[in-house]
């Protein structure tokens, strides 16, 4: 028996090795075979087979509920949902299509799915569909890359100013409605008594890098040139981290509090006077308070006060995508096409307070009569979607971190914004 | 190295010893261990006060050390969780899977690494080293493409089979047996013995704690297991605890339901300590046992 | 007469029946290490993102581009050094912590030692996420520590957002989870060292330090090497504990290597995350040869 010596073993590895990477190294992206943007329509049949569904824990938790009219409909239909955490719902995804074995429809969330619309990940949304105009421009715009559109908008959100009203009341201030305004509404409110004007986000990671992006857009500044170049190291730019950092320098904010578990308590407690937060604290800042009508009572909203370039704010929420390897997209889209119909959006609203990503179930009662949601509804129409590039959500998350060194006087704007571009540059697009 | 002693002088020996070990200083180790062992259950009466505690009134006044009003609420949800029942089989057939393939083909290859003599031993123990420092993240999509092409996606086997001879394992076995004399296994040899037999009949009774412990951290790797289940996963049905309690925790949008977090915590938790307390015995079996010629 | 027969040494070399022992782990190897992570290399080198795998051979290869990218990035540099700090401070310490407790159960005191393992080992168990939650809150500037410290007249600092405390904090939490682990290791090897060469020496008038010294820690040299090595390699690869107290802040002062390689991931940078991966199995394979030449065993 021969002994797998020393040097033939190196030997053996070396060529593996290397013939793997002559292998790889004849390879390369082949030119974009141009995507078809039809796909056959979708009729009004019942749907039949078997419907895979996988989404993140959380909204979807009451889909099984909600979708109870189309089971109806459809008897010969199953629908089966998988609830992944949210935390890995991503890496979950991703490794199914690495491996070709995902479900038939997937949630998506606009704000990060640029990486995903593919035609070879997703298969374009049929003509005919569903009405894009229907819904919220920048949730539709959000899932549809080189003119072909791959997801179909679920529900919404995006960021308003929530503060308390009562301390307003008392300050005699009212919402800002411009950038300058805001350092000293807060400032205001911690006269009336609070310990901190605004209970910032302080996790510095992507959600801060889209915060410090919306500032730019309201600052006049863009993200990514038109032909494909990031455009972070503008001016516009360093005043949005500048304004941004405003909320810790003037001392309204606290750079490192709250935390988590305290936001909402500190909120009701009046340490913080105000969130810049999505909507669904107007249903638990109640049992945070331990009072019912509580919320009614002392919290009022506002749509985020404007830069020199408007007050457009980013949107987020859920998504519907259709795999390029489902056997059944017949069904899943007829799936997806119940999910967007207004009766079913605001069935999702009483089950779980998601709101709607189409525009017309806004004027359902049940939405229509909570006051508080209207600074919602007005920023969401005043809304831009972040760079549909692979690489958006490194660059926030860079951001993010950039913004700490900022906010914390560890660095000035302009050199965050040199080093956000840098980073950004080294990256690249991602594009194909 | 060691004179040889009569009987009789030894069992002198031991009492002497045992005297001179009744000194002043055992109720100060005492006391230090106590104290050591209060510090380190310091985070646990907050797990386990919280998992008590009602989300609202963990919201309201989360540093709190004692329920203001406790409540065995978050562990009747957790148990009516919808699944729960089956997320708990599969992590329990998983860790079976598990615990066995480690016991015996663990155990074989560090036993052969170390007591036996043979052609690329050191080829072998070099990629048992270099298993154990490949991280999770360079391999675990190349794993699932492999899974899935075997046709193990969303079973149960599929998930335990890459953690059935962990290299962790094998390094145990190897280093333990390493201080075991090998004039014992040399004796059987010549006593005509083959390999297997010696292996089974006389080294892995010898073990003991090796095999305890591999026992412990093995169904420890595989019951705390999260993101691998779930990635192999393909449907609820197929979940393990760990994925199962986090795909239903949150009690609204955007909010962590932190009672049944904690409450969850304390459940995942207890059949590993179970499994340890039995264990303990294993633990203190040594060679001082076997009764050395 | 005795005739000799020229006989092939019965041969200590058991090769065949050797690898049969061995089987099992190497096919649970190949397929699970071996293939992965040759493959993971070959990714390291294109521009892959996590939806190319269906046609892996259709991406671009850039050489050691993402390497190159990686070494210039200051903040990979800081969490090499991150990670450093992290194992230079947290292996001896849980080394040392799990040692000493190992030691004092093993020979120390009779009673109530089943209890105390118990106890010890128990942060090992536990789920990672709940004890971050409690940690998180204990440190933080309202927490429980600074409110002991404040009875004893300390005004506290905000652990967890001073770069220069929220590694000492991490590190003691990581140190917590696993001294346990150590204990029970030492505890195994403890166990190996007959009682017999404990009665000689005593017999021959050596004192208990002189047979910690002269007697346990030499035979314990094996375990000691498996405890340094195993830890080694787990710190190096910190990720929970990070990720979970601090994701890495404040300003990175946290961020381990591992995490790193996780926001990479989740971005679909595979390229990028597998060369950041193999950037730590090298670090990871370089310090532990470090350790079996130190710590092995002098025949």
């Amino acid at each position: 028996m021969s002994n797998l010596s020393r040097r033939g073993a190196l030997r053996l590895t070396a060529g593996i090795a290397l013939s793997l990477t002559l292998s790889l190294a004849g390879c390369g992206r082949s030119d974009d075979a141009a995507a078809t943007g039809t796909a056959k329509p979708i009729d009004a049949s019942p749907a039949t087979g078997a419907i895979n569904v996988w989404a993140a824990q959380g909204d979807a938790d009451v889909l099984d509920k909600v979708i109870e009219p189309f089971k109806a409909a459809n008897p010969d239909v199953t629908v089966k949902f998988t609830l992944i955490p949210n935390a890995e719902y991503y890496t979950k995804l991703q490794s199914a299509i690495a491996a070709g074995k995902g479900p038939d429809v997937a949630q998506f969330f606009p704000e990060s799915q640029a990486q995903f619309l593919d035609p070879s990940i997703l298969q374009p949304v049929p003509d005919g569909l569903v009405e894009p105009g229907g819904f919220f421009k920048s949730l539709w715009d959000a899932g549809v890359a080189k003119n072909v559109a791959y997801t179909v908008p679920w529900y919404a959100y995006t960021y308003a100013l929530v503060y308390r009203s009562d301390l307003a009341e008392k300050a005699g201030a009212k919402a800002p409605a411009t950038w300058d305004g805001m350092v000293p509404f807060l400032k205001a409110l911690q006269g009336a008594g609070a310990g901190h004007g605004l209970g910032a986000d302080i996790g510095w990671d992507v959600f801060n890098g889209q915060d410090v992006a919306m500032y730019a857009w309201q600052a006049g500044g863009s993200l990514l040139s038109s032909d494909g170049k990031w455009t972070l190291d503008t001016p516009a730019m360093a005043d949005a981290l500048k304004y941004n950092a405003s909320f810790f320098t003037s001392g309204v904010a606290d750079p490192s509090g709250p935390t988590f578990l305290d936001s909402q308590p500190y909120f009701v407690d009046g340490k913080t006077a105000a969130m810049i937060t999505g909507p669904w604290v107007i249903g638990q800042l109640d049992a945070a308070a331990k009072k019912p009508g509580w919320t009614a009572s002392h919290v009022a909203t506002a749509p985020l006060p404007a830069g020199p370039s408007g007050g457009t704010s980013f949107s987020a929420g859920g998504s519907w995508g259709v795999l390029a390897t489902s056997g059944n997209a017949a069904a899943s889209w007829k799936l997806v096409r119940y999910l967007s119909q207004p009766g079913t959006q605001v069935a999702q609203y009483k089950a779980y307070s998601s709101l709607p990503a189409v525009m017309s179930a806004w004027e359902d009662p049940a939405i229509k009569g909570q006051p508080l949601l209207g600074a919602f509804l007005t920023q969401l129409t005043n809304t831009r979607t972040f760079p549909q590039v692979s690489t958006w959500q490194q660059v926030a998350t860079r951001l993010g971190k950039e913004m700490e060194a900022v906010a914390k006087g560890k660095g000035t704007a302009e050199q965050a914004a040199a080093s956000v571009q840098a980073y950004a540059e080294s990256l690249g697009t991602g594009t194909r | 190295m060691s004179t040889i002693a009569t009987v009789r002088d030894t069992e002198m020996i031991s009492a002497r010893v045992a005297v001179r070990r009744r000194s002043v200083t055992r109720p100060l180790l005492y006391g230090a261990l106590v104290l050591c062992a209060l510090l380190t259950m310091l985070p646990f009466v907050w797990v386990i006060s919280g998992s008590l505690r009602s989300l609202d009134e963990i919201r309201s006044d989360p540093g709190a050390w004692l329920p203001a009003h406790a409540t065995l609420g978050n562990f009747t949800r957790l148990f009516a969780t919808e699944g729960f029942g089956g997320y708990l089989v599969n992590s329990i057939v998983v860790a079976i899977i598990v615990v066995a393939g480690n016991i015996v083909a663990a155990s074989a290859a560090g036993y052969a690494l170390a007591k036996l003599d043979f052609a690329g031993k050191r080829l072998a123990f070099g990629a048992v080293m270099a298993a154990m420092m490949v991280p999770f993240t360079a391999v675990f999509v190349t794993q699932f493409v492999i899974t899935v092409d075997m046709g193990l996606a969303d079973t149960l086997a599929g998930i335990a089979l890459p953690g059935v001879a962990m290299p962790m394992s094998v390094f145990i076995m190897r280093q333990y047996a390493m201080s075991i004399p090998g004039e014992l296994l040399e004796a059987a040899r010549i006593d005509g013995a083959g390999e297997f037999r010696i292996f089974f009949r006389i080294f892995l009774p010898l073990a003991g704690p090796a095999v305890a412990t591999i026992t412990i951290m093995s169904f420890l790797a595989s019951w705390n297991n999260f993101i691998w289940p779930l990635i192999v996963a393909q449907s609820m049905s197929s979940y393990t605890l760990p994925v199962g309690l986090a795909a239903t925790s949150q009690a609204a949008s955007h909010v962590t339901d932190y009672g049944l977090l904690l409450a969850g915590a304390i459940v995942v938790m207890l059949p590993v300590l179970v499994l340890f307390l039995f264990l303990q015995r294993y633990f203190v079996q040594g060679v001082a046992g076997t009764g050395m010629r | 007469m005795t005739t000799t027969v020229a006989r092939r040494p019965r041969g200590s070399r058991r090769t065949g029946v050797a690898w049969l022992f061995l089987a099992p782990f190497a096919i649970v190897f190949l397929l699970y290490t071996a293939v992965p992570t040759v493959a993971a290399l070959g990714f390291s080198l294109t521009d892959l993102r996590g939806t190319d795998l269906r046609d892996p051979f259709a991406v671009d290869f850039t050489g050691l581009e993402n390497y190159l990218r990686l070494f210039q990035d200051e903040s990979f540099l800081r969490d090499i050094l991150n990670t450093a700090l992290f194992v230079v401070v947290g292996v001896p310490l849980t080394m040392g912590i799990g040692f000493a407790l190992a030691f004092a159960l093993n020979t120390g005191i009779r009673r109530l030692r089943g209890v105390f393992r118990v106890v010890f080992f128990a942060p090992v168990v536990t789920n990672i996420v709940a004890v971050a939650l409690i940690w998180q809150y204990a440190f933080n500037a309202g927490g429980t520590v600074n409110k002991v410290l404040g009875a004893v007249g300390f005004a506290g600092p905000n652990w967890l957002d001073d770069p220069n405390l929220a590694m000492p904090v991490v590190i003691l939490l990581g140190i917590w989870r696993n001294f346990g682990t150590a204990m029970v290791l030492f505890l195994a090897g403890l166990q190996a060292v007959p009682q017999d060469v404990y009665e000689a020496a005593a017999l021959d008038g050596a004192g208990r330090w002189r047979q910690l010294r002269n007697i346990t820690l030499p035979l314990l040299l094996p375990t000691t090497l498996m405890v340094s090595v195993l830890l080694t390699v787990f710190y190096l690869q910190v990720f929970d504990e990070p990720y979970l107290l601090t994701n890495g802040g404040p300003l990175g002062s946290t961020e381990s290597v591992a995490l790193y390689t996780y926001h990479q991931f989740g971005s679909g940078a595979l390229g990028t995350s597998s060369a950041a991966s193999f950037v730590m199995l090298v670090l990871v394979m370089l310090v532990s040869v470090v350790q079996f030449r130190l710590l092995r065993p002098r025949a």
